[in-house]
């Protein structure tokens, strides 16, 4: 078992403590999750639990050692997974399993059987002479935690391994973990994705280097019963504007877009009567189940606004009146199509990655790309946004061919990347100064352009800092500042959350609308099922072909099994693609 | 259309000057190094033989042995004259490098030279594992030797060669080489400033988005060698201006054709390391490509050993290395105040070199593209 | 007994680790192997101080048999290959821009002159900016004109010196009969290429784990100092001292550099020396932690200074004090002596050791700076 003592860590060089004099408790046999935004100090303490550092004050204990002393012990129980996995790239599956095997000694007449039992579970059986470069997120991932579980830890600690893995992959990592640890393993997982932290058994909640909260994810969701409601029946066009005044209201602690539906709670206890009556006059309104997330977001609102600290707030604060040029909402034909892709195939070799690829966008509609890891998806994004070229089809921004002018093309869309594409060592200004210039933007407009996006983006105060240095949170508004400052008329948005907390997601998607109401064309992939809920369409991608297109609703409902099954859309995704797979077999 | 196109690589030169300039240790690390390079070398480089420490075996019993010995009392070619009492201490020396040459004066040493018509022989023992350098020291000591003792009576031709040295009179090693030492400096730096510059947006993922943005590969390659170009410009500013102000080696050729000529030698390398950089998927290939190429670049460009003692064969292999030809220009431009007509077809193959390589990364950068 | 144990097998799978990841990369191989070869070939060909078919302009404004004589001596030579000139003003225009190394004037009334023998005939006039060369060329032409006169019927030459000594000087080149300049920048450019490789082939492995994450997963195992640095240096010395031997190959038999010291001698120098250039470069990786900066720093730390501070193609004794007592840190400058040795000398076991503990001596330095630099923690 885990005992913080005080533990408090005040990285050189930064003011505010990573780790703010934590005191808790974590037993064994159960999985504790480690929740929290980015930034909260939940890697710090993973890292001094493995003493890989030191804290400034208070201590650890490790099973009765002293996680700072007696790192040598600490170190022989510990199984530990870091964040790209620790893996080495070059080597092979099993070349990367014997040395984890090496490294923690673990005795060569145990070896075959516990390889024979790991790689079983993480079925890379048939994979072992392949180098882990060339293996999946997904894949990658149950490696990792593999080659930390080598010799079966008393201590196993994993930081963040859900992170940029589809939701199938996921789900079979939870079964890995469950299945080999025993009842004395100690296990935290580090997590910034909720529907994960609820898995858990126990969590601990950090923000800003705090312990917010100890104990089972259920107690957080129960102090919100009666606070959380569904409301149906909106009008499709008048959904976003409605999501955009919720999200402004007092008593409104979050607001999500569910489909067609949105989900709202509220600071305190009400009935849904009452909800219906203040809020919401002529709408369906149904009280929801609680869930993790909605208590965690609360949590987070509360810290915040007692100690009304401004980076915390993002949830309660405005979302942007519009998201470039100032201009208030224009009116559009929404009939107009912005992106088309037109029988888009990539042949790599004979090894065929997107396949007759069809799909089109129109103006001020968001469009989701799903699929697993591995699946074509980001092939697909890439031919449309001119990083790849299509070996046969085309595809079309605002009528511009991207074959045949593709230097026109990319001028009319914004393009925001996986790791936030940001010139770390430019300052906030300098990044956009730069994209404003090769967007042809004049000096003048760029000025103004940029004054404008530091207000918005809530920049100002980091202006003039290297944006390497900023926090994620503000990367990611960095990226979608600088990939928007041309007015683009298409905005491709490649999983642009991923790695990030909860609150900047929100914030984000936030934003996200507000470019679609004002007629942009959004195309965006993502891993995260809560954010595929806010796609007008959404098209899943599997083995190289498009399996399914439609709203969210119409594709839950393709999934449903019987008449009272309501599945949400991450089972409706796992079902079309196992549906899918048996077909094909 | 052109306008725009050129915006934009301007902006792009541009936001890679920025970023090294908003960090210290890379500008730091980028000019410091290869300028102070430039000045302990240029104290360091010499192929002259100075200081040399020799050893003396004297088995001479009368006065002749001694005086001779006196005569090697010549700074500062020695350093030392280590005197020993036997055949075997003096191999012993030589042996261990105590002294780079070994100096024997025959037993009948002054017997022979009493006798009027009689000769001495004196014996020298070379280091041949420094062959160069006791090759010339040997030179020195048989000079003295042969010089001792002579009589001025005999006949002395005046059908001699008179020899005179231009441009360095007194050979001084540095003046020789500080042209070449400039040299080295500049393109080290042009090298360093632009072989990362496509295989670093790669490592760090920023490529994708320059890809999606309305750049063209010709306009990313024309706006990553101005950056580079700018980079090693300064730094050439810096080295020039130390040769020609603090060394004192006054620019004997035209300034714009002496300004010309190393814009257009820094083009040439600049875009020899973006072609690097383009063929590299990550950093580490475009650091080897670096090591790959500067190293034998600067050997076979006739800094350290000149051109015309290469065989045939590497001789026209230096016709691609674009430091030879800089080194010629410099040295003529500096030391000899060549013509310029003389300068021009230098510059022939800097220009090709330049071309090709631009167009090879362009093509590469396509290329990784698709 | 049971912890050394583990001990050793943490060692071992290190070693392995690195081992595989060598042959995975082409680029090491490239830089242990092809970097070498083309190193060696071009100081074994490319690199001489021995000039041959040096262009020398030969200005005869006078066209007399004695002029023509001279032309035809300096013709004959092999070192010198001379260029006709009509007048003294198209020579020297030839020296200023660089076509010829030299020239060598004969003025119009060069033969008159030379019979009645009242003053020097003949000048030779070199270019200055190449100072080696110029020496080589005015022994060369001193040597040639000498002929020159002894065929023209004047017995007594040129130096006024030789002229009338009466002490011979018997010149010995000892390990060195006929007197290559290969022979001993041969074993020098082995200094080179070694200290380029092993410092290069280190630079980048620690640097790449910390950019690549892997080593936070390998400091949470209970890897401690000992493997880290011993794992990393050993594949790593191993692929150098195959990069030696291969040198020690080709020049001894492609370039026919004697080779009259022991496998031994060579073996045991060369891997002291590569501990020290292995450890510099697996140091500056461990102080930097970033790919760029650290290959930027082997790059200007290794080339360059070896090349000037080895001793091979220039004179350490030659330098002003307060830069040799700098060539002292360098460890080139020891093995430098120890390989001509070898090569051309033998085992000269008092000079090799000397000049191996010298070497042994910075190992060590670097050895404990990266003892004390490498972490057990990530901070």
């Amino acid at each position: 078992m885990i005992r913080f003592v005080e533990t408090r860590k005040v990285f050189p060089g930064s003011e505010s403590p990573a780790l703010d004099g934590i005191s808790a408790a974590v037993k064994p046999g159960r999985i504790t999750g480690l929740v929290g935004p980015d930034g909260a100090g939940k890697t710090t303490a993973l890292r001094l639990v493995a003493g890989l550092l030191t804290p400034t004050s208070g201590r650890i204990e490790v099973f009765g050692y002293d996680a700072t002393r007696q790192t040598r012990e600490v170190r022989a129980i510990l199984g530990y997974m870091p964040q790209k996995f620790g893996l080495y790239e070059d080597l092979t599956v099993m070349e990367n399993l014997n040395l984890y095997a090496k490294l923690r000694n673990l005795p060569r007449a145990q070896r075959r059987a516990q390889f024979d039992k790991l790689l079983e579970f993480t079925d890379l059986g048939r994979f072992q002479k392949r180098l882990a470069r060339r293996l999946s997120g997904g894949m990658k991932q149950k490696l990792g935690l593999a080659c930390a579980l080598v010799t079966t830890p008393k201590l196993l600690l994993l930081d963040e391994p859900g992170v940029g893995v589809d939701p199938l992959s996921r789900r079979e990592l939870w079964k890995m973990v469950r299945e080999l640890t025993t009842s004395e393993t100690v296990v935290l997982w580090s997590t910034s994705y909720l529907d994960e932290a609820e898995l858990c058994d126990e969590t601990l909640l950090f923000n800003n280097g705090k312990l917010l909260f100890a104990g089972a994810p259920s107690e957080l969701s129960k102090r919100m019963k009666g606070r959380v409601f569904r409301v149906r029946g909106y009008d499709p066009a008048r959904k976003r504007s409605e999501f955009a005044r919720l999200s402004q209201e007092r008593e409104v602690v979050d607001v999500l877009i569910q489909g067609d539906a949105l989900r709202v709670s509220f600071r305190s206890t009400l009935s849904s009567a009452e909800v219906m009556r203040r809020y919401f006059p002529g709408l369906a309104v149904e009280e929801a189940s609680p869930c993790f997330e909605d208590g965690f977001v609360d949590a987070l609102v509360a810290k915040a606004s007692e100690a009304k600290s401004p980076s915390a707030l993002p949830v309660a604060q405005a979302p942007p009146e519009s998201g470039s040029g100032g201009a208030a909402l224009r009116a559009f034909d929404s009939s107009e199509v912005v992106v088309e892709a037109r029988k888009m195939t990539k042949r790599f070799g004979s090894f065929t990655a997107a396949s007759e690829i069809e799909f089109s966008i129109r103006r001020g509609e968001i469009f989701g790309l799903l699929g697993p890891n591995g699946a074509g998806k980001s092939t697909s994004f890439k031919m449309l946004c001119g990083l790849l070229k299509p070996t046969s089809g085309d595809g079309f921004v605002a009528g511009v061919s991207l074959r045949k002018s593709s230097g026109e093309a990319r001028k009319r869309l914004g393009y925001m990347a996986q790791k936030f594409s940001l010139y770390g060592n430019l300052s906030v200004r300098q990044n956009l100064d730069f994209y404003g210039g090769v967007y042809g933007l004049s000096p003048r407009e760029r000025r103004d352009g940029i004054d404008r996006a530091l207000v918005e983006y809530d920049l100002t105060r980091y202006a003039d800092e290297r944006a390497e240095l900023l926090p994620l949170g503000y990367k990611q508004r960095l990226a979608l500042a600088s990939a928007t400052l041309h007015s683009p008329e298409a905005l491709f948005l490649d999983e642009p959350t991923s790695g990030v907390d909860p609150v900047a997601r929100r914030e984000f998607w936030r934003r996200v609308v507000a470019f679609a109401a004002q007629g942009v064309a959004i195309l965006v992939t993502t891993h995260f099922m809560d954010e595929a809920e806010y796609c007008d369409q959404i098209a899943l991608i599997l083995d190289g072909r498009k399996i399914a297109q439609g709203a969210p609703d119409a594709i839950k409902a393709s999934a449903k099994r019987c008449e009272t099954d309501s599945p949400t859309l991450e089972d409706a995704f796992i079902q079309l693609i196992e549906r899918e797979r048996s077909r094909t077999r | 259309m052109f306008f725009e196109s050129c915006v934009r690589a301007l902006m792009l030169a541009r936001k890679e000057l920025m970023s090294i300039a908003t960090n210290r240790l890379a500008l730091v690390s980028l000019f410091i190094p290869p300028i102070m390079q430039l000045i302990i070398f240029s104290f360091a480089i010499s192929q002259e033989v100075t200081n040399a420490r020799i050893v003396a075996l004297n088995l001479d019993v009368g006065a002749e042995g001694e005086s001779l010995m006196k005569a090697f009392n010549v700074r500062p070619i020695f350093r030392e004259v280590l005197r020993v009492g036997s055949y075997r201490e003096l191999d012993e020396a030589l042996e261990n490098q105590r002294a780079l040459a070994g100096i024997v004066i025959p037993q009948d040493f002054s017997r022979s030279l009493l006798d009027p018509k009689g000769t001495a022989t004196v014996q020298i023992t070379l280091d041949g594992r420094r062959a160069n350098a006791s090759g010339i020291l040997g030179g020195y000591i048989s000079q003295i030797v042969s010089a001792h003792k002579v009589e001025a009576t005999a006949e002395v031709s005046t059908r001699g060669l008179a020899t005179r040295r231009w441009f360095n009179p007194n050979l001084v090693a540095r003046t020789g080489f500080l042209p070449g030492l400039a040299c080295i400096v500049m393109t080290s730096v042009a090298m360093i400033a632009s072989a990362p510059l496509i295989s670093r947006e790669r490592e760090t993922g920023t490529f994708d988005q320059l890809v999606v943005s309305p750049f063209s590969p010709t306009e990313i390659v024309f706006g990553k060698a101005l950056a580079g170009l700018f980079l090693s410009s300064v730094a050439a500013a810096f080295a020039l201006s130390i040769i020609v102000f603090g060394f004192k080696i006054p620019l004997k050729g035209p300034l714009w054709l002496f300004i010309a000529s190393t814009e257009l030698y820094l083009t040439s390398i600049v875009s020899i390391g973006l072609f690097i950089s383009a063929m590299s998927t990550t950093e580490q290939q475009s650091t080897l490509g670096m090591f790959l190429f500067l190293p034998p670049a600067i050997m076979l460009s006739g800094f350290a050993t000149p051109v015309e003692n290469m065989p045939q064969i590497l001789q026209s292999l230096t016709v691609i290395n674009t430091v030879r030809w800089e080194l010629v220009v410099l040295k003529g431009l500096l030391i000899r105040g060549s013509s310029t007509a003389s300068i021009l077809p230098n510059l022939v193959p800097l220009t090709a070199i330049a071309i090709v390589c631009v167009t090879a990364a362009r093509v590469m950068f396509k290329r990784r593209m698709e | 007994m049971r912890g050394f144990g583990n001990k050793l097998e943490r060692l071992l799978a290190i070693i392995e680790k690195e081992w595989l990841q060598v042959f995975r990369d082409p680029s090491a191989l490239l830089v242990a192997f092809a970097l070498p070869l083309i190193m060696l070939f071009i100081f074994g060909y490319g690199l001489s101080l021995d000039a041959d078919h040096v262009k020398v302009g030969v200005a005869l404004e006078d066209r007399s048999p004695t002029a023509r004589a001279l032309w035809i001596a300096f013709d004959a030579t092999p070192y010198l290959s001379p260029i006709f000139y009509a007048d003294r003003g198209s020579a020297e225009r030839a020296l200023t821009d660089g076509e010829v190394r030299a020239i060598l004037v004969a003025s119009s009334d060069f033969s008159q002159q030379f019979e009645s023998g009242i003053a020097p005939t003949v000048q030779l006039i070199t270019d200055g900016s190449e100072t080696n060369l110029s020496l080589i060329i005015e022994a060369y032409a001193q040597g040639v004109y000498a002929r020159f006169l002894s065929n023209q019927g004047y017995e007594r030459g040129i130096s006024t010196s030789n002229l009338a000594s009466r002490i011979n000087v018997e010149t010995q080149m000892r390990y060195n009969v006929s007197r290559l300049t290969r022979n001993s920048i041969t074993p020098g450019s082995i200094v080179l290429i070694l200290a380029m490789i092993g410092s290069l082939l280190t630079t980048l492995v620690v640097a790449r784990e910390w950019e690549r994450g892997t080593m936070e997963a390998t400091l949470s195992t209970s890897v401690g100092k000992f493997e880290m640095i011993v794992g990393k240096l050993t594949p790593y010395f191993l692929l150098g001292l195959a990069a030696a031997c291969i040198c020690a190959l080709v020049s001894r038999y492609v370039f026919g550099v004697p080779f009259r010291g022991s496998i031994f001698a060579y073996v045991l120098t060369s891997s002291i020396f590569l501990i020290s250039a292995t450890s510099q470069g697996l140091l500056i990786s461990t102080v930097c932690r970033s790919q760029t900066l650290s290959s930027q720093i082997a790059l200007l730390s290794s080339f360059l200074p070896n090349y000037i501070f080895s001793g091979v193609l220039f004179e350490i004794d030659a330098m002003p004090a307060p830069i040799r007592a700098l060539t002292y840190a360098f460890p080139a400058r020891y093995y430098t002596v120890c390989l001509q040795t070898i090569f051309m000398a033998g085992d000269v076991w008092p000079l090799l050791l000397r000049m191996a503990s010298y070497i042994g001596l910075i190992a060590l330095v670097f050895i404990t700076a990266m003892i004390v630099k490498t972490p057990t923690r990530l901070e």
